[in-house]
């Protein structure tokens, strides 16, 4: 069955071909000979060894025989913990292979930095603490823009990564030595190295305690090899050897009842409250009584955060729509809302009022002030808050809402107009045109508008992107560039949010196996692309787009003319081929109308196949400008879709 | 009545500078004796960190910010839309709360060799409208005619800096 299914695979011999026949080869050969090469080449397809593997069965260890090892204990307490899943490259073996054993979902990728994203977006659609890890040295340094991308967003992440021995500590013995914990200051909610092997479980309470409770945040641990490779024939041998419910508590502080008495009189007093729902909120899957305060009081909500739909876009009462309306709120309430504004960077008007509900006491009042500040856990909030606000109606505010998405509603479709007429004129398919395609496809077709679960990244496309995906339901859309703005991470988060949706967890139980789909940029993807093979090996089907327009988005800051080659690619790369090298389908296309095609051919195939696509879109550098194409590029205002700073 | 001016706007602006609005004020001194004060300038320091000049004429009941946009020709495209931006927060199609209420107060700009000065004049709302109305006014031209309309504008200025996208 599995070969059968190999073999109706799509070909890619003729792109393989040169690359097989070796370079004297091509030198010597004519491109039309090339594609004609006589030598039978084997198609791409999964080893027996890879399938053998992922169908073993789970193995913990034990003390019996011949004992658990320190990598053994690790993984067992993080089993405990209902890790929900590891991504990784080789390296750090004695770990990765104990908690692969004992049954946490574990995908092994093409490039540790990769890697910590796929587990970044896995969690960013799921809310679940989440784990990555890298050999010493040059993996873990490899690991660390992601890291820094996960730690702006506040990601539960597990960061782990072997380091040589205690025994050689500051020898430079051998090969990839390095201080690891000072490489993660500023990146990382706690880390450790670990030294001592009868203390790993009681540092694998330390994680767990920072990353399952207050505000998240990586936790990095590294391990020498005298701490995995320890071993232990009884438990006595293992220091502070219990259980997560007596290292760790599950707090929900809750507001003081004065508090809420404060709250729901300035929410009486005030003419046009918005909440804005940040990811505490996803976090703590606290989207029920949001939705049930919002309704009861008519209180709009604008969700905001590294992922989006914790308050659905199509909502009466969602302001996400509706950037236009911030100005004109009198009170904003933020929940579980991170990554903190300036009042200089959201829309909001100059009268408004604030109150802030954060789970961690030291950052209130922090870039904007308060007007109340509470401590507590944002589900136990919003509940109280749902009680105790009375009914009310406010048709107008509920009106202001609905004429502002109108509003904005006309000008993304008066940018798409003028992104039609660019691409007509040009032969290229412009970035509106391509997100309004997709808008289309997702939500107003035959696929159920909450099934897809989205991500974009990339400057010009990205922002467009933003703008055009929608989310409906927790747990969505991921804002890849959230707040830290990296390049490059897209494709690999969504192949951990594709991960995530494969499996079914969490918010994305009731669409277990759908595709997702991301839009990025040519930039972009020559960070992660190699990612498809790892969504080819455990069948994870993605839609990637990729809007190709020769050049890094930001060419336009090269105001030397003298320094804009440092900004320009080749043109007319062909990402689609470099994808079929990989194991996945490609598309090229440059019309709106073989855009339509590819894309519903590429969800096709990755709902029926589990086959991932990149369909390659043609577009022009000059669209980012705003002369002779406008609308250009667009930086969206915050908060709204297309939100990425906070 | 101009012990009384001073302080409420003052003590407005102060108020904006307390809630995060401004990220920096400072109060101005008032010339002409505090008894008799005809004009009064403050420091604002608010959007892209730029430091801002407002000032306070009792006698013309006027409150202006000199300088808010510097390299704006008055001939260009932009000056037009601006022009036409400002009046159309006066417009009676917008709702009261967004709105600048002509009969209490009306803004007005100035191009003085590309530098644009902004002037609201009091009428009968007073100062503590009017003062409200200014810095409402002033955000929504960063945030919404420049931030939405004229990005390229604020990356001439250096004042949006792209490597922060």
């Amino acid at each position: 069955m599995m070969k059968q299914k190999r073999e109706q695979r799509p070909s890619r011999r003729n792109f393989l071909g040169p690359l097989a026949a070796g370079a004297a080869a091509v030198s010597l050969i004519k491109p039309g000979k090339l594609l004609a090469a006589s030598a039978p080449i084997p198609s791409i397809h999964l080893s027996q060894d890879f399938i053998d593997s992922v169908n073993q069965s789970t193995r913990i260890g034990s003390f019996e025989g011949n004992g658990m090892t320190g990598a053994e204990v690790f993984a067992k307490a993080c089993k405990d913990e209902d890790l929900a899943a590891m991504f990784c490259c080789p390296g750090n073996y004695p770990i990765i292979g104990a908690i692969a054993a004992s049954g946490v979902p574990s995908f092994g990728g093409r490039s540790e930095g990769s890697m910590v994203s796929a587990a970044d977006g896995f969690s960013r659609v799921t809310g679940e603490v989440v784990a990555c890890s890298g050999t010493e040295g040059p993996g873990f340094t490899n690991m660390i823009m992601n890291i820094a991308v996960a730690h702006r967003a506040r990601t539960p992440l597990l960061v782990l990564a072997s380091n040589t021995t205690i025994a050689n500590d500051d020898r430079e013995y051998f090969i990839q030595t390095g201080y690891q914990q000072p490489t993660t200051e500023g990146l990382k909610k706690y880390g450790k190295r670990l030294i001592d092997g009868s203390r790993i479980h009681e540092y694998a309470g330390y994680a767990f305690r920072q990353l399952k409770t207050g505000v998240p945040g990586p936790v990095h641990l590294d391990f020498p090899g005298e701490v995995y490779n320890a071993r232990f024939t009884m438990p006595s041998q293992i220091k502070e050897f219990y259980g997560k419910e007596k290292y760790r508590s599950e707090p929900r502080p809750h507001p003081a009842p004065k508090e809420m008495e404060k709250v729901i009189d300035m929410i009486g007093k005030a003419e046009r409250p918005v909440i804005v729902a940040g990811q505490g909120v996803f976090l703590k899957k606290a989207w029920e009584p949001l939705m049930r305060a919002a309704e009861k009081n008519e209180i709009a909500v604008v969700s905001s955060g590294p992922m989006r739909g914790h308050f659905p876009d199509d909502h009466r009462l969602s302001a996400s729509l509706s950037p236009g309306v911030f100005r004109s709120a009198d009170l904003v309430i933020f929940v579980g809302q991170y990554s903190m504004p300036t009042h200089q960077e959201w829309k909001f008007g100059t009268e408004v009022k604030a109150i802030r509900v954060n789970p961690a006491p030291e950052d209130l009042g922090r870039n904007w002030p308060l007007d109340v500040g509470i401590v507590a856990d944002e589900a136990a909030f919003l509940e109280l808050l749902a009680d105790g606000v009375p009914k009310r109606k406010r048709d107008m505010w509920v009106a202001e809402v609905a004429s502002e998405r109108k509003k904005y509603e006309k000008q993304l479709l008066d940018w798409y107009d003028l992104g039609v007429k660019a691409s007509n004129d040009t032969g290229t398919l412009h970035h509106e045109v391509l997100c309004k395609e997709v808008n289309d496809f997702l939500y107003k077709g035959s696929i159920d508008p909450k099934q897809t679960v989205t991500g974009w990244g990339g400057w010009t496309i990205g922002n467009a992107g933003a703008r055009w995906l929608r989310a409906y339901r927790p747990g969505q859309e991921v804002s890849c560039p959230y707040q830290f703005s990296a390049v490059g991470p897209d494709l690999a988060m969504m192949v951990g949010a594709g991960a995530a949706v494969q499996l079914g967890v969490g918010p994305q139980a009731a669409y277990k196996g759908a595709p997702v789909l991301v839009i990025t940029s040519d930039a972009g993807i020559a960070y992660s692309m190699f990612e498809l093979d790892t969504a080819a090996k455990y069948k994870i089907p993605i839609v990637c787009v990729v809007y190709n327009n020769n050049a890094w988005g930001m060419f336009t800051s090269a105001k030397e003319q003298r320094s804009l080659h440092m900004y320009i690619f080749q043109e007319n790369l062909r990402y689609d081929k470099m994808a079929e090298g990989l194991g996945a389908r490609g598309e090229y296309v440059s019309t709106q109308a073989d855009f339509k095609t590819a894309l519903k051919t590429a969800y096709d195939a990755a709902s029926k196949d589990r086959i991932s696509t990149l369909i390659n879109v043609q577009g022009k550098k000059e669209f980012t400008a705003r002369t002779p194409y406008a609308p250009g590029n667009q930086i969206n205002s915050e908060p709204s879709v297309g939100a990425l700073g906070h | 009545m101009g012990i009384r001016v001073l302080p409420l706007v003052a003590g407005i602006l102060e108020e904006y500078a307390q809630r995060g609005v401004f990220r920096g004020f400072s109060h101005g001194l008032a010339a002409g004796g505090e008894a008799g004060f005809k004009k009064a300038g403050f420091k604002i320091v608010w959007h892209y960190d730029r430091e801002m000049d407002l000032t306070l004429d009792e006698r013309s009941k006027t409150l202006t910010f000199t300088a808010l946009l510097p390299a704006l020709p008055a001939r260009s495209a932009m000056y037009r839309e601006f022009k036409e931006f400002l009046e159309s927060r006066h417009s009676p199609e917008l709702l009261e709360h967004r709105r600048i209420d002509p009969k209490k107060a009306h803004a007005t700009c100035r191009n003085s060799k590309g530098s644009v000065s902004l002037t609201l004049t009091v009428r009968a709302g007073g100062f503590e409208y009017g003062t409200r109305k200014l810095v409402n006014l002033v955000d929504e031209i960063f945030k919404d005619f420049l931030f939405d309309h004229h990005q390229d504008y604020l990356v001439e200025r250096h004042w949006l800096d792209l490597d922060r996208y």
